[in-house]
């Protein structure tokens, strides 16, 4: 064998290994993109959960001021990954799938305002049906995301969790025992039972971007190997 | 074995870098000559001559008011360059 052919060959091998792992890094930043949002919505949802106990134990003024701090954490959290996401040279379904998942967080931060903020105190509704509606609104949402995922990529899992988030999303706003009493029915065993089911479902949330976010990451490393069995 | 036994269409270092970008997605012209550093009218060359073989096939359209073409792996491709892995491996081995 020549020498130079075993050089050229071990080049072209080089070669094509780092094209596909910098090509590779738009998934890996997507991953990332998915664990900070995880992370953040985790805070979100047990804040909000304890929120619930430290109202009657601490002085309001005090909660709500602290209720602020945490969302302005937030908000300045997203505005990073936004920025980052933006900023990051992701190419092709990568950049796409970004845009996507901010345009659904954004629709998640401006229906959250204008049904616990804008309609109540502005125009008076209280109605138990636009929380229905705005909660079910924001599930089918997460739904279209990750169905979009799962056209976009070989997710399957995504177009699973895709299903998942379509029941949620018709669980709220579909007439049922679980959701209706909450606000009609004066049960406390039945209150309880919804409240655990809203608090269970809003984990949910948080855990479902984690996952995705360390199985992305685990399938950009199996990438290449899985494909073209590069050993050298 | 030697070299001269792979096929013409990967002994060009470009051509190579092409569709190793492309197996993990579609990509952009702009995109592709971000990642190979080749010249406009060179990668232009290669993209045409992976074209014509069907190796790779583009998609064009504006955007913002300006032309973008967009490239992906054919199967052939992917399925050519899965063969041309297999020989470099081969060729690796009976060097050992």
């Amino acid at each position: 064998m020549e020498k130079d052919t075993v050089e050229r060959v071990e080049r072209d091998i080089q070669l094509i290994k780092e094209v596909i792992e910098n090509t590779s890094k738009s998934i890996s930043e997507l991953s990332k993109t998915f664990i900070l949002l995880g992370f953040l919505l985790l805070g979100a949802s047990i804040m909000n959960s304890l929120s619930h106990l430290l109202v009657a134990i601490i002085p309001e003024t005090l909660f709500f001021a602290s209720a602020l701090i945490f969302v302005l954490l937030i908000i300045a959290g997203m505005c990073i990954i936004f920025y980052k996401a933006y900023k990051t040279p992701m190419m092709g379904v990568g950049k796409q799938l970004v845009r996507i998942w901010i345009c659904i967080i954004i629709f998640q931060i401006v229906s959250g305002i204008l049904n616990n903020a804008i309609l109540p105190n502005i125009f008076s509704m209280h109605s138990p049906d636009n929380w229905h509606v705005s909660t079910s609104l924001n599930y089918l949402a997460y739904a279209v995301g990750f169905l979009c995922m799962g056209v976009f990529t070989d997710f399957k899992i995504s177009n699973l969790l895709a299903l998942l988030y379509v029941v949620i999303g018709l669980f709220y706003i579909l007439p049922n025992p679980l959701t209706s009493v909450k606000f009609l029915n004066t049960n406390p065993s039945f209150f309880r039972l919804t409240e655990v089911i809203d608090y269970g479902v809003s984990l949910l949330i948080p855990i479902t971007f984690l996952l995705i976010g360390y199985y992305l990451k685990s399938k950009k490393c199996k990438v290449s190997k899985r494909e073209f069995q590069i050993n050298s | 074995m030697n070299f001269k036994s792979i096929p013409e269409i990967f002994q060009s270092r470009v051509r190579l870098a092409i569709i190793s970008a492309l197996l993990t997605g579609d990509k952009t012209f702009s995109q592709i000559k971000g990642i190979t550093h080749a010249a406009d009218g060179s990668l232009n060359m290669h993209l045409v001559k992976l074209e014509e073989i069907k190796f790779v096939s583009s998609k064009k359209e504006f955007v913002d008011k300006r032309p973008r073409s967009t490239y992906s792996l054919t199967q052939t491709g992917k399925t050519e360059f899965k063969e041309y892995v297999k020989l470099l491996e081969q060729i690796l081995k009976e060097s050992k």
